[in-house]
């Protein structure tokens, strides 16, 4: 079917992204700009080292084909932000045992505990 | 022929200011999320294009790991949006608006 | 006797310590603190008339300083208190602490034996008077007369207030403070630009700012002394001569401060006699006539000082002839003989000012007290048309009253006959004198003022004696009056051989007759401090203010003065003497009632606090509270708003916050993209 091209209507609510817009042109005009030419004179990785397996030997610390730095620390204490998430995600989606009535509306589940008709009003809000 | 280092910048720069267009217009909390993984990207762009110059492997490893702290905050992100539902009833951001003056 | 001045200050501390032992152990004595201040007052005028003696057998004037209370460093003012005696304040002394012993014995009469209470704030307030008075007397410097002149009139406000449970007494002593208060505050000024000329206030010696004074006018001087306004120093003399005027004229109630003096008629009787007949009133003038060596160098001032004299003479007169009540009467007589004074002072005659001062001091404070003592007997009626025939059956008190009112009216040979005359002679002769000058018209102006007043004066004083003492009784109480006792005989008889004698001692009339030597009192007068005695204050006005005497018999205005009271006492005698006397003056219709309600001046004073000060006052309130206050307002209320308007950035939108932090790093990344250079 076809319908007519629609004009959208104007979103007011857009009007803040100017900020971004401006932002990406001081940004443009600075990266512009600037004199690359050192960095483009000596670039690029040797042709037979392996990149990935680089990669992995600064990640656990050992000698590697390009020169990288060590990444031993970080790694773990990536391991335990990671960790971290996880269980904040899992305590931050868990529902209070005990509810408080009132203002909260505690539906962001369905409670097993609870009538199938109680469930069903709660699903109007 | 080479790339030259300024498009790489303009690159990551328009990424980073796509997602921070999001953040300013979008009321959908999912899609703030969206906008803030974009953001973090731009800045990966940047890492691993400049590891390339400076012919050294530093700025690939730091993306990986900025890629990791990025999952891990979306992870809390959504548990925080799980709550925000419940307690507002709508994930639109401009609907909890109760600190205000 | 050197050794008695040493004692001076004894003559006012002995008083003081009466106040503080009526004050304190007053409700335990058996006269409630009479007794204390009659044997300090009696104590006072023992060592005042030995000071007297002592000065009279040639003794050079003492000056003493007793205390200095501010030392000042260097060039800088230093303040004190300190005694003079001279024969101006030795004289006075000898009157103040006559007049407040004998007024402390009749008390016993008046308060004590008609059963008052509170009499213990009585004598302690009588006390304190005594004692700031006699300082005042001895003051040597302004300031010290200063501070005594207002405690002076703190006493009156207190003894006119004694029965402040009614209402009248309360409302005069206020009114009484406030009229001093007022003129006083020019005064203040007054003191305050001396020091600011002459850096002293002092009244005797070569450091004196009145010899600094005459040096600047008169001689070569004028180089310590600092005018201000850029006037001369003759006319700067005439400024700070009329801001202590203030304060004279509202102490001697002279026009237009003296309407506190009938409302202070409210006080008892025997305060009406001390302080406001005899010694508080006279403290104006005594005043002047301490620094007349001083005025002496202004002809305006004195010419000024003249014309109110002349004018409130006359002007105060006029309302005494239509009071009906004893004390009223008596209080407009005090107005108008001050104002003879104040006119003798402007007139250049010192010693007549001086001798009238004396004499009238006796003759007012006897007045007074025989008013007092037929209060006693009329129960404190105070009407004179419900009196009559009082003369049979009071005797003590008529023959006395009637010695005080021929001294009062000035008939030969009673005291204010000799002292009136005084002044009018030299008032007159000084006005016709050759030297001329704008002051002479003036002079004779305030002559013929006081001229027509005595006529005044004699008709409503022999008015007050017919209807009080003569004819028949017109009411119950005035034909079976109560007796009065010895304490209330004692004072009156006193007084009443003083006002018959004591206007021999200067007797002017005479002098041409029986020599110079018959003045004793300008003889006592022209001792004392070089500099400060009559015939230099004679010198001064001569050479300063330009005052020369005419050579004119006294005789002739002796004998017109003379006529004029004998005129004015047949009329009264004529209209009020019989049986039975209508009363006349109701004849007058709407004169009389200008005169009733004095001329309005009290209405007057009255409008100009609440027409003219209180307007002024509000405006001056508002811009204090819509400018001042508003400015200070404005700013906290400016930053209120502001703030209200501020804190809508915190809208909780995240989305919002976001934006601003946008804004806010593209602003400052542009910033240090200038400044740096990274374009």
């Amino acid at each position: 079917m076809t319908s007519r091209p629609r004009r959208v209507p104007f979103d007011r609510s857009l009007l803040p992204g100017l900020a971004a817009v401006a932002l990406f042109v001081l940004m443009a005009a600075v990266f512009l700009s600037a004199d690359t030419a050192p960095l483009v004179e000596s670039w690029g990785f040797p042709q037979d080292a392996s990149v990935v397996g680089s990669i992995g030997a600064a990640l656990i610390g050992i000698e590697a084909a390009i020169p990288t730095e060590s990444f031993v620390v970080t790694l773990l204490i990536i391991a335990i932000a990671l960790d971290a998430a996880l269980d904040g995600s899992l305590m931050l989606a868990k529902r209070d045992e005990a509810e408080s009535g009132g203002e909260t509306v505690a539906d962001g589940g369905r409670d097993s505990t609870r009538t199938d008709d109680h469930a069903g009003t709660g699903g109007d809000r | 022929m080479a790339v030259l280092p300024e498009y790489y910048l303009l690159l990551s720069a328009a990424v980073f200011c796509i997602g921070l267009f999001g953040i300013l217009t979008r009321r959908n909390a999912l899609f703030f999320l969206m906008s803030v993984e974009l953001m973090l990207n731009a800045g990966n762009i940047n890492l691993v294009a400049f590891s390339l110059y400076y012919s050294n492997l530093t700025g690939q490893v730091f993306a990986l790991f900025t890629m990791a702290l990025a999952a891990a905050e979306v992870a809390i992100g959504i548990g925080i949006i799980l709550v925000l539902y419940r307690n507002f009833g709508d994930i639109d951001v401009t609907e909890a608006v109760t600190m205000r003056w | 006797m050197a050794g008695i001045f040493d004692y001076t200050p004894a003559i006012a501390l002995l008083p003081l310590a009466s106040f503080l032992i009526a004050l304190f152990l007053g409700p335990r004595m058996p006269k409630k603190g009479a007794l204390a201040g009659i044997l300090a007052t009696a104590g006072s005028l023992i060592l005042s008339v030995a000071t007297l003696v002592t000065l009279a057998g040639p003794a050079e004037p003492y000056h003493q300083q007793l205390y200095t209370f501010v030392t000042g460093a260097g060039d800088a003012v230093s303040l004190s208190f300190g005694i003079l005696i001279d024969p101006l304040s030795a004289l006075m002394l000898v009157i103040v602490s006559l007049i407040a012993f004998l007024v402390h014995v009749f008390s016993l009469g008046y308060m004590n034996d008609e059963g008052e209470i509170g009499l213990p704030r009585y004598y302690a307030g009588l006390g304190l008077f005594t004692f700031s008075m006699l300082s005042f007397v001895f003051a040597d410097n302004l300031l010290m007369a200063f501070m005594f002149f207002e405690l002076v009139g703190l006493c009156s406000f207190l003894l006119i207030g004694f029965w402040f449970r009614e209402e009248g007494p309360p409302s005069g002593a206020k009114k009484a403070f406030l009229v001093t208060r007022f003129g006083d505050y020019f005064f203040l000024i007054g003191v305050v630009a001396i020091f600011a000329t002459f850096g002293t206030t002092a009244f005797a010696g070569d450091h004196s700012f009145i010899h600094m004074a005459e040096q600047a006018v008169l001689g070569d001087g004028g180089s310590e002394i600092t005018t201000f306004f850029g006037l001369g120093p003759q006319a700067w003399f005439t400024v700070l001569g009329l801001l202590v005027l203030g304060g004279v004229l509202g102490k001697s109630a002279q026009f237009p401060l003296h309407t506190w003096l009938p409302d202070a008629m409210e006080g008892p009787t025997p305060v009406s006699a001390l302080i406001h007949a005899a010694t508080m009133v006279a403290a104006g003038v005594y005043l002047v006539a301490r620094m007349y060596g001083f005025y002496a160098l202004s002809p305006t001032a004195l010419a000024v000082i003249a014309l109110i004299g002349g004018f409130t003479a006359l002007f105060a007169a006029t309302m005494g002839v239509v009071k009906q009540e004893l004390k009223q009467v008596l209080a407009y007589s005090t107005i108008s003989q001050y104002g003879y004074m104040m006119l003798a002072l402007g007139g250049g005659g010192y010693v007549a000012a001086v001798f009238h001062l004396t004499t009238h001091a006796v003759f007012k404070a006897l007045l007074f007290l025989g008013a007092g003592s037929v209060i006693i007997a009329m129960h404190h009626n105070e009407n004179m048309w419900d009196m009559g025939g009082l003369k049979d059956r009071m005797r003590v008190t008529y023959l006395t009253f009637l010695s005080g009112s021929l001294a009062l009216a000035g008939i030969v040979p009673f005291a204010g006959f000799w002292s009136k005359d005084e002044v009018l002679f030299e008032t007159l002769i000084h006005g016709l004198g050759e030297a001329g000058g704008t002051s002479q018209p003036l002079l004779l102006l305030g002559f013929a003022m006081g001229l027509l007043a005595v006529f005044f004066t004699g008709f409503y004083t022999f008015r007050m004696v017919f209807l009080t003492f003569h004819g028949d009784p017109r009411t119950d109480t005035a034909r079976d009056p109560e007796p009065v006792r010895w304490n209330v005989k004692f004072p009156l008889a006193v007084l009443g051989v003083g006002a018959a004698v004591v206007g021999f001692v200067n007797m002017g009339l005479l002098k041409d007759v029986l020599g110079d030597s018959i003045l004793y009192l300008h003889t006592w007068l022209d001792g004392g401090v070089e500099g400060m005695n009559a015939h230099h204050y004679a010198d001064v006005l001569h050479e300063a203010a330009g005052y020369s005497a005419a050579s004119l018999s006294p005789f002739v205005s002796g004998a017109v003065s003379l006529g004029l009271a004998v005129l004015g006492v047949l009329v009264a005698w004529r209209l009020y003497g019989g049986a039975d006397p209508d009363p006349h003056m109701e004849r007058l219709g709407s004169a009389r009632t200008l005169l009733m309600n004095n001329y309005y001046q009290d209405e007057f004073q009255v409008w100009l606090a609440q027409g003219v000060t209180v307007p002024i006052a509000n405006a001056a309130n508002t811009f204090d509270q819509v400018v001042v206050d508003g400015v200070v307002n404005g700013v906290s209320t400016v930053s209120l708003f502001a703030g209200q308007r501020v804190r809508r950035i915190q809208s909780g939108v995240v989305t919002n916050y976001a934006m601003l932090l946008t804004i806010a790093f593209v602003i400052l990344l542009a910033f240090f993209a200038l400044i740096g250079g990274w374009f």
